[in-house]
């Protein structure tokens, strides 16, 4: 059974502000593997978090705000073109994958962090003009499996205990 | 809640993308070959190519057309290029080490520069060679 929520505007400001911070503090640790783009990406817990607690409009525009934020307050245009096409391509793949009900949070998670990071990979290779950049995409690929797995694994977590 | 548990599913998702990550690493690998010289591009722009035979130091800076204030420094070594003195914010670029196969690139984003090793000259000359 189902109850009808209107969440407020505070609410949607928390996980805002929760997503941004996550994404300073991973800044903060430098987890570079001399690959760009290999990260945790621990604010991505919110954007799983939120699809599957509030709906994928929700997370969608969440998720939007902190790329948006987080590229004023700490990057540049090219960080938020690579942001950018990471959180499309990783909320088109979730978004349809969740909604099969095929996949566990885990399972849905592991395939966002891999589209992520392709997300990530094609926008360096057309913004750098470098083709090249494609050899970066076995390490990707199981950096993304590996950080959807922690991802999904703490999210679930989070969406089983927290209520909102 | 049924979501919260791993299904058999995910496993084989989890698995499929592993095969295909090892099928990738494969095919670069075996796709790898020793370059004979590297090209130096900067905001997609390529403004130099290098001999890896020849040991060499390069400061990139303003004049190469880096942006004011970024600095990398190219070193071509043993056949190897790798970069030091990197200004910029993440370093990703100097923690990349030494690139010498064909299709290798360092890329720093920051300063929008890539390093990318191509068959150049070497190839040339040992086709001469014989
Ligand atoms: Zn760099």
């Amino acid at each position: 059974m189902m109850r009808k929520y209107t969440y407020s505007p505070a609410l949607y400001g928390i996980l805002i502000a929760l997503a941004m911070i996550l994404s300073y503090l991973e800044s903060l640790v430098p987890l570079s593997f001399a690959i760009p783009g290999v990260k945790l990406g621990l604010a991505n817990i919110v954007t799983v978090f939120v699809l599957y607690k509030i709906g994928a409009g929700s997370a969608f525009l969440i998720t939007a705000v902190r790329v948006i934020l987080i590229s004023i307050l700490f990057g540049n245009i090219m960080s938020f073109a690579f942001s950018a096409a990471g959180m499309l391509l990783s909320l088109a793949v979730m978004i349809p994958m969740k909604k099969s009900g095929k996949f566990s949070v885990t399972g849905v998670s592991v395939s966002g962090g891999v589209a992520h990071n392709a997300g990530q990979i094609l926008a360096a290779a057309v913004i750098l003009g470098t083709k090249e950049i494609i050899y970066y995409l076995p390490v990707l690929c199981i950096s993304g499996v590996l950080a959807g797995i922690c991802i999904g694994l703490l999210s679930a977590q989070l969406i089983e205990r927290v209520k909102i | 809640m049924k979501e919260r548990k791993l299904r058999k599913n995910d496993i084989l998702l989890i698995g499929i993308l592993l095969v295909i990550s090892g099928l990738l690493f494969f095919f670069a690998y075996i796709a790898k070959d020793s370059g004979g010289s590297v090209t130096i591009s900067i905001d997609g722009l390529e403004i130099m190519e290098l001999p890896l035979k020849d040991d060499i130091r390069i400061e990139l800076s303003s004049e190469h057309g880096l942006e004011e204030g970024h600095r990398n420094t190219l070193h071509i070594k043993e056949g190897k290029a790798y970069i030091t003195d990197a200004n910029c914010p993440d370093k990703v670029c100097e923690n990349k080490g030494s690139v010498c196969y064909v299709g290798e690139t360092i890329v720093c984003l920051p300063h929008k520069l890539v390093i990318k090793v191509t068959e150049g000259i070497a190839s040339d000359m040992d086709g001469v060679a014989g």
